[in-house]
Formats: C-alpha cells, structure tokens, sequence
C-alpha cells in the first residue's frame, strides 16, 4: 500500500497520487463524501461534522470542512484544481448514523444527510453509492489507483462501495 | 460459578488504584483543602511531574510561556487543573491494554474518556458546576467497568450483537441481558473497590442511564452528555457503534437544544485538534 493520508474531523484532503490512500476514521453523525475522477487520478475526502455553517461563520470561515454548506464547494474546487472534472466524478456519501434518541434533539447525522442530499440536488451532483444512518460507526477509505472506497463498520465489517 | 459472579469476581483483581490518587481525591473533599498537600504528595512520584510538565506544555493549554515547574503550573493553570493531569497521569496505566471484546485498540478506551472528560470539564463551566475535578474524574473513569467487560463482551458477542442490531437493544442493556450485569455497574463497582468517592460511583453507574440517579444528579447528566457528544462523533466507541441510548429528558432538563449540541461538537473538535498529548498518553 502506498502514502496513507489521513483526514481529521472537519477536514478534508485531495490527492493526485495514485499510490495513496485517503482515509478517515470515526464516523458518527459527521459525514465523509469522497470524490474521485479515474481519468485524471483525482480523489477527495471530506469529513464533515455539521450541516450549516450559520452556527458559527467565524469558524467556517477559518475551517471551512467543518459544514456542509462550505465544505462540499471546497472539496470539488480542490479537486477541480488538480485536474478533475465533474462530469467524470464518483461520488459516494458515508456516515450520519445517530446515537439512540426517541426526543430527536440528537439528529445531527439525519440532518447532516439532508444538508448534503440538498446541496447536491441543487449542483446537479449525482451518488453514485451510499451507506448512511443507523447506529453505528463508520471508518471511509479511498484507494486512489482504483477509486475503490471501503466502509468498516463498528470496527470490524468490511466492504466495498 | 454463575456468570455474573465470575464477572465480579475480576473487580478483586484488577491492579489497585495508586493510592495517591485515592489520597489527592480525598484531600479534594476535604474543606480545608490545601494546594500545598498535593504537591508534596506529588514530589513523592517523579513520573508524574515529568507528565504534568509535558501536557501543560501542549497547544491545549495555550500558554505563551513554557513551564517548567509545578509551582508554576499552579499558577497558570490553577489547582483544579493540576490535579486533574495528576489523577490523569496515574490512572492511565490501567489503559494501556487493548480491549479486543469492544473492538477497541490499544489507547482507543482512553482516548474517548479523555475526551470526555475535557469535553465534561468545558460543560461544568458552561453550567457552573462547582467541583471541577470530581466531575473530571467521573468522566474519565465512565467506563472503567469495560476494562472488566471486555473479555466477556468477547465470549458472548454474537449474542450481544445480534440483540443490538436485530432487536434495537442498547449496548449496554445488551450486554445486562446477555452478561448479567452491564459496564456501568461494574464500573460503579470498581470505583468502590477502590474507595474513591460516592458521587463518582454514582456517575459511573448511571452515565447511560440518568433515570434512577437522583442523588449527584448534576454530576451524573453532564457525564451522560459529554458521553453521548462523544460517542456521537463515533470517537473510541468501537463495536458498541452510535448504540447508546440518550435518556429521556435529558436536553429539557439541561436547558439545552440541537444548537447547543452543534456548539459542543465544535468544542469537541477542539479538543481533538489541540489536546493530542493528553488524548494519546495511553499509546
């Protein structure tokens, strides 16, 4: 395996290199969105934590990756900088699970998918694969050689999307 | 042996708590508590000096200046704090296994408690809750009884397992239907083989679960929030997942909403982004 580039919460990572893998660890309620165009060997991961940056414009301003609502046009601009084109791109949703909450004041996950789905819906970004919701936590992985993303489940199950 | 007994049987044995933890604990109930008591019992152990010199020093604290002394850190950080890295610096020991039954690392199990525990240190500030370091301690040792569990949670996980994800059972009431007894109470447990204080028991029991806690209940919720915060960004929570129940009531009864939920993610990130040190001494 090559470089294993690792992106925290609230931040996100582009790469042209096709040896190396993008990943992010822990996700709860944050989402990750990873893009990546195999034509120009461009992928992109965002781990994002909250849908809408009017909570706190300061920090989006100083952590954009934090929101949805700032977080998504970063992500594509970065990767549209090392070469890659929308047209071309995968893009796969990963995460928003909640913790178990009858009253619903824990539905940041649910809430974060909806500010995503919208925010795609009005650019005309298509998914190609999800795997969201219930209540478990996810661990993303892009391999750029291939654009293969694996999901690890609750630290064990493995799969490819 | 029934199971429940042979599980409790293990509080015996696990490794006692240094007693200079129990011994600054205790000085901390005391009403004529005295900063100068801590020290000395302090210089007894070089180890921890060393500890608390190398955290106070991360990004966390934000200090321009370097500190190199105890008297120092005193000043800067106040007394609470210091205490707080001296228990921190003892009880880590305890973590530095991997709790494989939980699906969690070597260092995992600390790193989310630490992070609770910074976490529940910033809720007491923002709520005014007084004892500072016992609201620290509790949320730092929530989940102690894991250190226990975890070779059990092993044994029956397909059990366990198969009650959360086909019956929407809770972690933890799934390992109390399956192991007969639960992290929590057997956490509550090891702090009382232990003799640290009540209310930390109390918060230990009760931290999925803020129902039957009616004593400490200032203590036990904003343990149960900061756990949740926690665990909601999938930190150190392993196999038990995003499967932890929220008790009813539990916003209403801080005066909090969703958006005071978003602002102490924030918190979170923070606390991940600047106190590295603290969250990796168990690596």
């Amino acid at each position: 395996m090559g470089k294993k580039i690792i992106v925290g919460v609230g931040d996100l990572a582009v790469s042209d290199n096709r040896d190396a893998e993008l990943v992010t660890y822990s996700l709860g309620s944050c989402i990750g969105v990873v893009i990546h165009d195999a034509v120009a060997g461009v992928g992109g991961l965002l781990h994002l934590m909250l849908p809408n940056s009017s909570l706190n414009p300061e920090r989006a301003k100083r952590q954009p990756a934090v929101f949805a609502d700032t977080g998504l046009p970063l992500l594509f601009k970065s990767a549209y900088k090392l070469g890659a084109k929308k047209g071309r791109l995968r893009v796969v949703v990963v995460g928003g699970s909640q913790v178990m909450d009858s009253s619903g004041y824990f539905n940041i996950g649910k809430r974060n998918y909806t500010a995503v789905r919208k925010i795609f819906w009005r650019n005309n970004v298509l998914v190609d694969k999800e795997d969201v919701g219930g209540n478990v936590n996810r661990t993303v992985t892009l391999e750029m050689a291939t654009g293969r993303v694996w999901v690890k489940t609750n630290g064990k199950e493995t799969k490819a999307l | 042996m029934r199971l429940v007994e042979k599980i409790l049987a293990k509080v015996d044995h696990l490794p006692a708590v240094p007693a200079i933890v129990q011994q600054v604990l205790a000085l901390l109930s005391d009403p004529d508590f005295s900063f100068q008591r801590v020290l000395e019992l302090v210089r007894l152990d070089p180890g921890i000096t060393a500890d608390v010199l190398r955290v106070c020093n991360s990004p966390y604290f934000g200090l321009r200046r370097e500190i190199t002394s105890l008297e120092q850190a005193l000043t800067y950080l106040g007394a609470n704090q210091i205490v707080e890295l001296v228990l921190s610096s003892k009880v880590v020991s305890l973590y530095r296994a991997s709790q494989e039954g939980y699906r969690l690392s070597r260092g995992e199990l600390w790193r989310h408690s630490m992070a609770t525990a910074l976490l529940a240190q910033r809720l007491g500030q923002r709520t005014g809750f007084k004892d500072g370091p016992t609201l620290f301690t509790a949320a730092l040792l929530h989940d102690v009884g894991k250190l226990i569990l975890a070779e059990f949670v092993a044994e029956k996980f397909s059990e366990i397992e198969k009650l959360v994800r086909d019956q929407d059972f809770s972690f933890v009431d799934a390992e109390r239907k399956v192991l007969g007894v639960d992290h929590a109470l057997l956490g509550a447990a090891v702090a009382r083989k232990w003799n640290l204080p009540e209310p930390i028991a109390h918060a230990i029991a009760f931290h999925h679960n803020l129902g039957p806690a009616t004593k400490y209940r200032g203590l036990v919720r904003l343990v149960v929030l900061a756990n949740l915060l926690v665990v909601n960004l999938g930190l150190g929570s392993g196999a038990q997942g995003l499967a932890a129940p929220v008790p009813p009531g539990l916003l209403k009864e801080l005066g909090m909403r969703t958006r005071d939920l978003e602002d102490l993610s924030l918190e979170l990130k923070d606390i991940l982004d600047q106190a590295e040190d603290l969250l990796a001494m168990a690596q």
